[in-house]
């Protein structure tokens, strides 16, 4: 059921219609405080990569399972959950690239492109730090974070011992259930401090990932990533994991240096298996709306959120 | 003489160890919950229809509950003596039957759920479960490296969503039962404190969202 506002348009159009309109705003102008008082050693490499056009979904999930329990203002700790929560994503974002050697995001160049790796590096240190410096003594938000970034570490790494071998779908949705899932179940935590949406949140950014999945094979540009560095690492994506049942699928994508011919061949064969992936993200979109009924109190925010993020793949 | 090797069984309400006294009404307490369980399990939804009056089947399995707890507790008639207007402790459980009540209804009905959750999961998967059954009676491998590894996964998904329902059920029990725990605190508030003005809410340490 489509019941929720938001579906089908832009996540400027779902803040808008939750009516966070103005809490985005003070949070673009703390983020804007913030990096104009960074150390001037690290402003410019802050202002290249906080200033350029965050869709700020993880402040936005904040907000809606805050809202979705609790009536009312968002209160001060909140807001700050969702600034650090932005600054921790960026982090998250900083690494991939150096890791995945990507030259640019969001159409311009990564930060270690623009300013070298040692700079990145450093500069994913001082945000870590001052984000923890922000949370001040929200105990819970600094429990809930940490476990965060032990969570992506150990994901990063599960994810790159598993490349290049034929593992399944079961195997996928763990591995994102840890990279994306634990980011946005986090998010969830932060915003309705009960542990009530945990799972919703997780549901929320297995979807996310597995639209990104989906997005990249379609070529679409909306989440920023290309794509084709997962092929090229042989990544465990959903149309991955999907392709590669077929063996002489499974076998080119276990290569650790696949020719031009095997890259186009497992582009073709991901790309057919678009419908079942698309499928089976209707299904995890499913699950979340189901969630959201059963453990919110008013779940219009979070199934505006599903159907907001469900709408990425098809781009 | 208590028995303290006996464990639950150690001495019973009224004797002259009131902490062995709770601990041996627990136990007997346990082993009604249980046979409870199962009554409410089988057939609790029949009785809800008696209005709340506790004489036989289920619910009045939890009112023996109810009162053997009440009776348990070292002090009950200092405590009856207590509230105002001379309300004695059985009369306090017996305010709070509407909870119980519902606290049964609401273990049942997860219950209820819970079967009906595992029989959907089973009916998702059954082509899948049934293909491995027949492939292991037949002593054989499934043939096509393809449809093994999609069986694989299928099977990993059908035990997945089994922990998952597990899960899910005990999250809403928990919170169902949560709300009708902070009922039955409100009931104890309201009996054994002096009255507020009216339209003053009544101070609680915590509240369960709603």
């Amino acid at each position: 059921m489509n019941d929720a506002p938001g579906a089908g348009s832009d996540v400027a159009g779902v803040i808008d219609a939750l009516g966070f309109t103005g809490e985005m705003a003070a949070l673009r102008a703390r983020i804007a405080e913030w990096v104009a008082r960074c150390d001037p050693e690290m402003r410019e490499a802050m202002e290249w990569q906080f200033l350029s056009g965050s869709k700020y979904f993880r402040p936005l999930t904040i907000f809606a399972c805050h809202r979705s329990i609790i009536s009312g203002p968002i209160p001060e700790t909140v807001m700050t959950a969702a600034l650090v929560v932005e600054f921790f994503h960026n982090v998250s974002l900083i690494i991939d690239d150096i890791v995945d050697r990507s030259p640019t995001r969001r159409g311009r160049a990564t930060l270690h492109t623009r300013f070298g790796e040692l700079n990145a590096l450093m500069a994913s240190g001082y945000i870590v730090a001052d984000g923890y410096l922000q949370l001040g003594g929200d105990l819970q938000a600094i429990g809930l974070f940490s476990e965060l970034f032990k969570r992506l570490g150990v994901a990063e790494c599960l994810q790159w011992r598993l490349r290049r071998q034929v593992l399944g779908v079961e195997d996928w949705r763990r591995i994102a259930g840890e990279d994306t899932g634990s980011m946005f179940e986090i998010c969830a935590c932060l915003g309705d401090r009960s542990g009530r949406l945990r799972k919703f949140g997780g549901l929320l950014g297995l979807l996310y990932h597995g639209c990104d999945d989906v997005g990249d094979v379609r070529g679409a540009a909306a989440l920023g990533g290309g794509g084709e560095e997962d092929v090229r690492d042989g990544i465990l994506t959903l149309p991955a994991a999907l392709a590669i049942r077929d063996p002489s699928i499974g076998a080119i994508f276990c290569k650790s240096e696949p020719s031009n011919d095997d890259l186009n061949a497992m582009a073709c064969a991901f790309a057919g298996q678009l419908p079942e992936a698309e499928a089976y993200l209707d299904r995890i979109a499913d699950e979340a709306r189901a969630e959201a009924r059963l453990f919110a109190v008013d779940p219009r925010p979070l199934l505006a959120l599903v159907n907001q993020t469900r709408q990425l793949s098809r781009r | 003489m208590s028995n303290r090797s006996g464990g639950l069984g150690a001495s019973g309400p009224g004797q002259s160890d009131p902490a062995g006294g709770i601990i041996a009404a627990l136990g007997s307490l346990v082993g009604q919950g249980l046979s409870a369980w199962q009554a409410v399990a089988d057939g609790v939804l029949s009785a809800a229809g008696r209005g709340g009056q506790p004489e036989s089947g289920p619910l009045g399995a939890m009112a023996d509950m109810a009162v053997a707890m009440g009776a348990a507790l070292p002090g009950a008639g200092h405590l009856g003596e207590a509230v105002a207007g001379g309300q004695t402790a059985s009369a306090e459980v017996a305010e709070m039957w509407p909870a119980i009540s519902q606290a049964c209804m609401v273990a049942a009905a997860s219950t209820l759920r819970y079967g009906r959750a595992l029989a959907e999961i089973m009916a998702r998967h059954q082509a899948s479960l049934m293909q491995a059954v027949v492939d292991r009676a037949a002593g054989e491998a499934a043939g096509d490296p393809s449809e093994c590894r999609m069986l694989a996964d299928d099977l990993r998904a059908y035990l997945r969503e089994i922990g998952d329902a597990a899960m899910q059920e005990a999250r809403r029990l928990q919170h169902e039962l949560d709300m009708v725990g902070e009922s039955i605190a409100a009931t104890a508030d309201e009996a054994t404190s002096p009255p507020l003005a009216p339209g003053v809410p009544r101070p609680r340490r915590h509240q369960v969202k709603e």
